[in-house]
């Protein structure tokens, strides 16, 4: 909320320096966000006297004044209206400047020279009248400055409150917690109010409240007689200080008394309302114009002011187009009252309205505030427009149950930690205005003021003790753990070794958001979540699948030149399962383009199947998974049918892999080879193994044979060598691969040159024993497979 | 077929031979005829000895294969050790060693770890030093624990400062790391310390609001914790992670969950505390906010708030990336231009 300096004088006696005081608000926990003087493009305006004024000799419309501001008298053309001789007027002399920043010069309008200008209220960027040129008290010495005048020499605070204290809302309010951090008295609100008695002619309202609940306390009172004018130029000015638009008369006192004191006032025009009893009461299915023009359907969420026949206000939020003040009006009922927060903020957010009324009730307002505010804002509407005002017609549904929190020292201790005496804690809290009794030694009975509907329990009477005491003072201190062994998560530390094996095999990772659109969606399948409230087309939808974004991301980059892309990403993926959500942890990740930088040592290769199935390999080396993870030809709609592997792991379908389908990749404007793996985290971390031992090194030399063995394309290396691993042997310790040959004059076999490995941990082996084995090796792979061994 | 005595016999004749001959060497030609005549692949004396292996039985095979190699591995160290010597002093290099040493070299080239992941990871290790375990939680979440159960009912106005993804069934996008608190607490009885790092929500999208961010909670309940630990931890991480000359300053604030509440603000780091652009003008960055566990969230995991009380923070870790690596933009963390990560 905004605050004027000056406004915040009225409600205290001494009110600190601007600096200190908006550093012991930020740091009481009301946060000044910012400090900003008003009216700082306006600078040298004085008063002055219309010593002469003559018609301008060659034009109608401009006068030619002469203005005295004390020691200089200046002559000046101008074109103001209601000018007169010996008016007291701001006077804008050469130097200075005006709203908007305008330096006035020395110049010439038509032949006749003017220094300065006669100022109107827009051109001191005061809110409403526009050319109005303001008239001074008679009093006022020639030369004061202007803006000290009009309390324009003001500073405007922008506090941060937070919803817990609502009762800061308002200028008394802030006062009020000025006062209690540098120790100051409040001033009340002065006025005076004559109220009359209803008669004949002006017959009481009744007041109905249906739920107390809902409508603790509502008051109303008849002003009868008030002329609905342009509110006077010192309310224009507070008002428009924190930005807000003077309307008229009436409802600019309701909002200055809002703004001053905190209750939210409505003003209804009598005339309008349907014979004498105000009810307050939930809609039914009623139609309802607002002063915002907008036909609403009212349901029993909202609760509403009616009349005998409709509803004549949306309760705490709005009033209605139709009953609303206007020019005309004459005789104002005008309400105050307290409504329930969240009745009045499921009206709020039902509707779709904001205002500020709304945003205190929401809140809370003070349930004894209806009264004092109802009073003040009377007697304001009565002194500007000689108005008769009658009594308070105040109806309590519920009165507020007295709050008396009855703390220990010891427990307030506990929770600010630092030692605390009775003294200190009665003293902080009175000056909180609460009224504090010492009921045992070191125990107090605390009921807070009806304004702090914040302060309920022990807890919040700490706070305010800290608060006030101040959290620099507070001392740090390392709490004494009762355990200190934390392990961290087993999930934790799969996923942070699954990162490093990408980190290492040359991946960037990228984070992206959760979200999907359709488009995306289309392409990952699974049945998605779908957002009740999506911001835009982009989180309609939460992604099933990662594969799209890192697309995305291949494209963002291969778009801004970089073409050779590693890229993984581990997160969540997000799936419906009938009226159940389910989220699930994926490892993706994409390779494009080269396989190694680009330079002069490396080899100009592109990525491959092979480098894919490298990297998901690493990835279960690191997680040491037994059996590893492993991959099949399969198909997966996104993956080129030639090129798909699915991946198991275990006895568990845990992913797939392979190259990206061209329809896929036209899809996203990729025009280069893409590959992609997406492994799901829960099948591969059950596998996984954190726990590790080093064995020792082996004492004796190994003994390697290869074998190149002519096979079938049918034939796959993993039958070769699951084959021989079947057999069992204890002394082969490896087998693997290491040489392949397609000649590609022959479309039905290839040749793989396979290693083994033999080893003994007691011996050093022979020739024959090795031989031995590996005959047995060549018969049993000759007789399961129509292959040739090469000799 | 000669004999294996005669075999190995011829083995020591040639050794002596090459032995003299590489002694007699005194050029780098007359070294590589020296290689060329011993370990030539076509018709090196070595080579061809040992083309007689395959003809032996397999007993002689092994004995001669192991004094053959032996042979040539003697002589190949001496080789070796004559190029050495001869290596220094020549004044011209041999052509086949020629190498531009200014190419830039060969090295294997690892990725880039995001830097989100790199700040939890930070935070993460300054906690669990601190003897903080990691806690998780669903990201689609009930309204019951990312707000009710943290003393925000249905129509809390606090709700207001959190824009919410909803979805069918009572159920939300979490627009914070807080329900981790309460889950953790209903399984667990107290003493609890914990950390909850992940994704969060908000329907928020802007120059510096992404509809998903980073956020890490910490929760730690026990018997006798009052705000002065909270500083005192709170003070520990903010040193560790900034630096340790950094100023730090508690300010009180407004959490439903948390009473009393706080808001941590660091010295900033950019102009330190003069006032600038990044912290305007105040001389303060916002890091955290914190504060001690309410009686009421308590409660409600039916934990005795007469025995324990406890305090809880959540950071923002796009923010703390921000501060701590100079990012400029929010919206950087998300493009995933490579450009940007692989810095």
């Amino acid at each position: 909320m905004l605050y004027s300096y000056r406004w915040l004088q009225q409600f205290l006696h001494k009110v600190p320096g601007i600096d200190e005081l908006s550093a012991k608000l930020t740091l009481s926990g009301l946060e000044v966000e910012s400090v900003r003087k008003v009216s700082t493009d306006i600078s040298g305006i004085v008063t002055g006297v219309i010593q002469d004024l003559q018609p301008h000799p060659r034009a109608d419309n401009l006068a030619v004044a002469k203005v005295s501001t004390g020691d200089t008298v200046w002559t000046t053309v101008t074109g103001a209206p209601g000018l007169v001789q010996g008016m007291q007027v701001a006077y804008a002399p050469p130097g200075a400047a005006i709203a908007g920043g305008r330096v006035l010069e020395e110049i010439e309008i038509r032949g006749e020279r003017s220094s300065g200008m006669i100022v109107s209220e827009d051109e001191l960027g005061i809110p409403g009248q526009s050319r109005t040129v303001i008239a001074f008290d008679q009093n006022t010495d020639p030369g004061a400055d202007v803006k000290a005048l009009l309390g324009l020499d003001d500073w405007i605070l922008d506090v941060a409150v937070t919803p817990n204290r609502p009762d800061v809302l308002s200028h008394l309010g802030l006062a009020r917690e000025i006062s209690t951090l540098f120790r100051l008295k409040v001033i009340q609100p002065v006025f005076e109010l004559k109220e009359q008695k209803y008669d004949a002619q002006h017959a009481p309202l009744k007041v109905s409240i249906e739920s107390a609940a809902d409508c603790p306390r509502y008051t109303l009172r008849l002003i009868s007689g008030v002329k609905v004018a342009p509110s006077p130029l010192w309310l224009r000015i507070m008002l428009g200080k924190i930005e807000q638009n003077p309307i008229n008369n009436i409802v600019d006192i309701t909002n200055y008394v809002m703004f001053g004191v905190g209750q939210p006032l409505h003003a209804f025009d009598r005339r309008t309302l349907n014979g004498d009893t105000i009810v307050i009461r939930r809609a039914d299915n009623e139609k309802f114009t607002a002063l915002d023009g907008q036909e609403r359907m009212l349901t029993s969420q909202t609760l509403v002011i009616a009349d005998r026949r409709t509803p004549v206000a949306i309760a705490g939020v709005i009033g209605g187009r139709d009953s609303g003040i206007t020019g005309t009006t004459g005789d104002v009922v005008l309400e105050s009252a307290v409504f329930s927060p969240p009745v009045v903020r499921r009206t709020e957010r039902g509707l779709g309205i904001q205002t500020e009324a709304a945003y205190r009730f929401e809140r809370g307002v003070d349930p004894l505030l209806p009264k004092m505010a109802s009073d003040y804002a009377s007697s304001l509407i009565s002194r500007m427009t000689g108005a008769a005002v009658f009594k308070l017609v105040d109806a309590w549904a519920a009165r507020p149950r007295k709050r008396t929190i009855v703390a220990s020292t010891d427990t307030l201790q506990t929770i600010v930690g630092f030692p605390l005496n009775i003294k200190r804690v009665q003293s902080l809290l009175e000056s909180a205005h609460c009224t504090v009794r010492r009921t045992r030694p070191r125990t107090v009975a605390v009921e807070p003021p009806s304004f702090r509907l914040d302060i309920l329990q022990a807890a919040d009477l700490a706070e305010e003790i800290a608060r006030l005491t101040g959290y620099d003072r507070i001392p740090s201190v390392l709490p004494q753990r009762r355990s200190s062994s934390v392990a961290l998560p087993r999930e934790y530390l799969l996923t942070e070794l699954v990162r490093d094996a990408l980190l290492s095999a040359g991946f960037d990772e990228v984070i992206n958001y959760s979200f999907s659109s359709e488009d995306d969606q289309a392409l990952s399948g699974g049945e998605a979540v779908r957002l009740s409230n999506p911001l835009n087309e982009q989180t309609v939808l939460m992604r099933t699948s990662l594969i799209p974004v890192l697309l995305k991301n291949a494209r963002y980059n291969i778009f801004r030149q970089t073409e050779d892309q590693r890229l993984f990403e581990i997160g969540k993926v997000y799936l419906r399962s009938g009226d159940r959500y389910e989220e699930h942890v994926h490892i993706a990740g994409l390779l494009t383009g080269r396989r190694f930088p680009f330079g002069w040592a490396y080899p100009k290769d592109l990525v491959d199947i092979f480098d894919v199935i490298g990297a998901v390999d690493g990835i279960a080396g690191r997680l040491k998974i037994r059996g590893g993870i492993t991959a099949q030809s399969g198909s997966h709609p996104l993956l080129a049918d030639s090129s798909a592997a699915v991946l198991a792991c275990g006895d568990a379908a845990c992913g797939f892999a392979g190259e990206v389908a061209d329809s896929v990749l036209r899809k996203y404007d990729i025009k280069q080879k893409v590959f992609v793996f997406d492994i799901t985290a829960g099948p591969v971390f059950r596998e996984a193994s954190l726990a590790g031992t080093y064995a020792g090194v082996p004492k004796y030399p190994f003994i390697a044979r290869d074998l190149t063995v002519v096979q079938p394309h049918s034939v796959l290396s993993r039958d070769i060598t699951g084959t021989v691993l079947g057999l069992r042997i204890p002394l082969l310790s490896e087998v693997f691969p290491f040489d392949l040959y397609v000649d590609k004059n022959n479309r039905s076999e290839h040749s793989i040159t396979y290693r083994f490995i033999f080893r003994s941990e007691d011996r050093t082996l022979t020739d024959e024993e090795v031989d031995g084995i590996m005959k047995v090796i060549r018969d049993t792979i000759t007789a399961r497979y129509r292959i040739t061994l090469k000799v | 077929m000669p004999p294996i005595d005669e075999l190995i016999g011829q083995l020591d004749t040639i050794r002596q031979q090459a032995e003299q001959e590489l002694t007699a060497a005194d050029s780098a030609e007359k070294l590589e005829a020296f290689r060329i005549r011993y370990f030539g692949r076509a018709s090196g004396v070595l080579t061809g000895l040992m083309k007689n292996l395959s003809a032996l039985s397999p007993e002689d095979r092994a004995v001669f294969g192991k004094a053959a190699n032996s042979t040539k591995q003697k002589l190949q160290d001496l080789l070796d050790q004559k190029a050495g010597t001869m290596g220094k002093g020549t004044a011209a290099p041999h052509t086949d060693a020629w190498q531009d040493i200014t190419l830039p070299g060969r090295g294997i080239a690892r990725g880039h770890i995001h830097p989100i992941t790199r700040v939890l990871g930070e935070v993460v290790s300054i906690f669990s030093t601190m003897g903080f375990s990691i806690a998780e939680g669903p990201e689609i979440e009930l309204d019951y624990y990312n707000f009710e159960a943290l003393n925000m009912p249905g129509d809390h106005p606090a709700r207001d400062m959190q824009d919410t993804f909803y979805l069918p069934g009572g159920f939300l996008l979490r627009t914070q790391t807080s329900p981790v608190q309460i889950r953790t607490m209903e399984k667990t009885p107290p003493p609890v310390s914990i950390i909850a790092p992940g994704r969060v929500f908000r329907r928020d999208w802007d120059l510096t609001h992404t509809p998903m961010f980073h956020q890490v909670e910490g929760l730690l309940v026990d018997r006798g914790i009052s705000m002065t630990h909270l500083k005192g931890v709170l003070e520990a991480f903010l040193r560790a992670f900034f630096g340790m000359d950094t100023k730090i300053r508690f300010r009180p604030s407004y959490f439903p969950f948390t009473e009393p509440s706080t808001e941590v603000d660091i010295g900033c780091i950019f102009c330190k505390g003069k006032g600038c652009r990044v912290c305007k003008t105040s001389g303060w960055l916002e890091i955290l906010g914190a504060g001690m566990v309410h009686p009421e969230v308590l409660k409600r995991v039916k934990y005795d708030t007469e025995v324990c009380t406890g305090f809880a923070f959540g950071i923002g870790i796009e923010r703390l990336a921000m501060l701590k690596y100079n990012i400029g933009d929010l919206r950087m963390f998300f493009e995933n231009d490579l450009r940007f990560l692989r810095q």
